[in-house]
C-alpha cells in the first residue's frame, strides 16, 4: 500500500514534519509556535488580525440603543406590506357597507335584509331607511282582558296599515280586499291558509294579509276561539251585534274605514277593542 | 476560568448602562466584523449591527459571564450569516462584495488597504476549504474562541472540532507549501 493512490487533499503522507498534535494545533492557533512553518504561520497571523481593529460605525437603531441603554428597543419592525393590508381592507369594507346603505336606500334588497339595514341605520344613523319596523309606543290605553286563549296573534303588533289610511281628499282609499260587497259583507269567508295565522307581520304587505284575515273567521280552533271570545267581549262588539241583522244593508265605506284607520291612531274605544283583540278585533270593529 | 474584565462591564450592561454597551461593542464588534468579512457577507457591518441589536435585547439572559457573551454573539453571527449567504445563493448578487472598494470603515487609507488585502488573501486561502475547517479555523482565529466555544457555537462534539481545526490546517499547510501566493 502506497500513500499515492490517495487523494492528497484527503488524505495526507504521515511524515514527522506534517504531523500535528493537538499541542501543535494549538499553538499554531494562537501563534505561539515557532517558526518551522513561516508561511503558514503568516497566514494565520493574517487571519488573526482580522479581528483587530476598530469598531464599525454603528446602524442608526443600534447607535440608538448603545446611547438610551432601552435594551427592550426592537428595530422597527413595521412592514409596508401589512399596512398595505389593512388599508385595502378597510377600503372593501367601506365600500361594501356603503353598497349596502345605498340599495337599502333604494329599497332595493330583499325583504329581510331590507328590514334588518333599515332598522340598523335608523337607529345608528338620522337617517331614515325604508322598510323598518315602525317604532311604536305601547297603546296607553289598552284593555286587555285575560285572554284566555293565548294565539301567535294575540302577541302580534299592531301596525299601521299604508292602505287604510285615508286619502289626499279625506276620502279613504279602498283595496279590493276590503271592499264590501252587498249581502256578502257580513257572511264570513273561510280561511284556507291557516299558516298565515302565526306569520310575523314585517311588512305592509303581510299586513294588509292579515287584516283580510281577521275579517275571516278561521277555521282553526284557535281562531275561532279568539273571534268568538272578540265578539263578545270587545267593547266595539256592538257594531257586529247591530250590523249583523242589517246584513241586507251595505256598511257605508267611511265609518268601515274609520273604525280601522283612525281607530289605530286616534287611541280611542274602538282602538282599544282593536288592540284587545290583538289584531282580530278589526274584524268585529269592520263587521 | 479566571474572570474577564468584561464580566463587570456585561452586568453593568445587562442594568442598561450606555457606557457599557458601547464599550461591549467596541470590544467585540471587530471580531464579528472581521469573521463575517473572512466568510464573504454581502454587507458585514450592517450584519455586525444586526447581530449587536439581537443580543443586547438579550443580555439578560446571557450566562457564563464574558465568555458566554461570546459564545452567544458568535452563535447569533453565524446563523445570521447563513442566513445571508442562503438569500444571495437564491437571488443573484449585481454586484460582488469587494473589500477594496468598501469605504464605511472609519480606518485610515493604509489601514483600509492592509486590510482589504488580509482579507483577500485569507478568503483566497481559507475559502479554499470545506465549509466545517473553514468555520473552525476563523472562529479560532478570528473570534479567538475557544474550542468548546466553537463546539457550542456550531452543535458539534469538541472532538470534532479538534478533528476539523487539524484537517484544515493540514490541507492550509500543503497548498501553501505548493506554493499558492499570499
Amino acid at each position: 500500500m502506497t500513500y499515492f493512490d490517495d487523494d492528497p487533499d484527503d488524505m495526507t503522507p504521515p511524515s514527522a514534519a506534517d504531523d500535528l498534535d493537538d499541542r501543535r494545533v494549538e499553538a499554531l492557533l494562537r501563534g505561539t509556535t515557532g517558526s518551522d512553518e513561516p508561511r503558514l504561520t503568516a497566514l494565520l497571523a493574517l487571519a488573526r488580525s482580522l479581528g483587530e481593529g476598530p469598531a464599525p460605525q454603528p446602524s442608526p437603531a443600534l447607535a440608538a440603543l448603545l446611547s438610551s441603554g432601552s435594551l427592550t428597543q426592537e428595530p422597527s419592525t413595521a412592514d409596508p406590506r401589512w399596512r398595505r393590508r389593512l388599508a385595502t381592507v378597510a377600503l372593501v369594507s367601506f365600500g361594501s357597507s356603503a353598497a349596502l346603505v345605498g340599495a337599502a336606500a333604494a329599497n332595493v334588497l330583499p325583504s329581510a335584509a331590507q328590514t334588518a339595514v333599515a332598522e340598523v341605520v335608523n337607529h345608528v344613523t338620522p337617517l331614515t331607511l325604508p322598510g323598518a319596523h315602525p317604532v311604536r309606543p305601547p297603546a296607553p290605553d289598552v284593555e286587555r282582558p285575560a285572554a284566555p286563549a293565548a294565539t301567535v296573534e294575540s302577541t302580534r303588533p299592531t301596525q299601521v296599515r299604508p292602505t287604510e289610511v285615508s286619502g289626499p281628499t279625506g276620502q279613504p282609499t279602498p283595496t279590493p280586499m276590503r271592499t264590501p260587497q252587498p249581502g256578502v259583507t257580513s257572511v264570513p269567508q273561510p280561511r284556507h291558509t291557516p299558516g298565515l295565522v302565526g306569520r310575523p307581520t314585517g311588512l305592509p304587505s303581510q299586513a294588509n294579509s292579515h287584516a283580510d284575515d281577521h275579517r275571516k273567521p278561521s277555521h282553526t280552533p284557535a281562531a275561532k276561539t279568539s273571534d268568538g271570545h272578540q265578539q263578545s267581549k270587545s267593547p266595539g262588539g256592538s257594531h257586529d251585534g247591530s250590523k249583523t241583522p242589517k246584513s241586507n244593508r251595505p256598511t257605508p265605506k267611511p265609518s268601515h274605514t274609520t273604525d280601522g284607520g283612525s281607530g289605530t291612531s286616534s287611541g280611542g274605544k274602538s282602538n282599544g277593542g282593536k288592540n284587545n283583540d290583538g289584531g282580530k278585533g278589526s274584524g268585529g270593529s269592520h263587521g | 476560568m479566571p474572570e474577564s474584565p468584561l464580566d463587570s462591564v456585561l452586568e453593568s450592561a445587562a442594568a442598561g448602562e450606555p457606557w457599557a454597551l458601547r464599550r461591549l461593542y467596541d470590544e467585540l464588534a471587530p471580531a464579528v466584523l472581521g469573521y463575517l468579512r473572512a466568510r464573504g457577507a454581502h454587507e458585514p457591518e450592517d450584519l455586525t449591527s444586526e447581530v449587536f441589536l439581537a443580543v443586547f435585547t438579550r443580555l439578560a439572559t446571557v450566562s457564563g459571564g464574558a465568555a458566554g457573551l461570546r459564545t452567544l454573539l458568535f452563535s447569533v453571527a453565524h446563523a445570521r450569516l447563513v442566513d445571508d449567504l442562503r438569500r444571495r445563493a437564491r437571488r443573484e448578487d449585481p454586484v460582488e462584495f469587494d473589500a477594496q472598494t468598501d469605504r464605511r470603515t472609519a480606518a485610515s487609507a493604509e489601514d483600509e488597504a492592509l486590510k482589504a488585502h488580509s482579507v483577500a488573501a485569507v478568503r483566497e486561502v481559507i475559502g479554499q476549504l470545506p465549509d466545517d475547517q473553514r468555520d473552525v479555523l476563523l472562529m479560532r482565529l478570528v473570534a479567538d474562541l475557544t474550542v468548546e466555544q466553537v463546539a457550542e457555537v456550531m452543535g458539534k462534539t469538541s472532538g470534532a472540532v479538534k478533528q476539523l481545526q487539524r484537517r484544515g490546517l493540514l490541507t492550509l499547510k500543503a497548498r501553501l507549501s505548493s506554493g499558492v501566493p499570499l
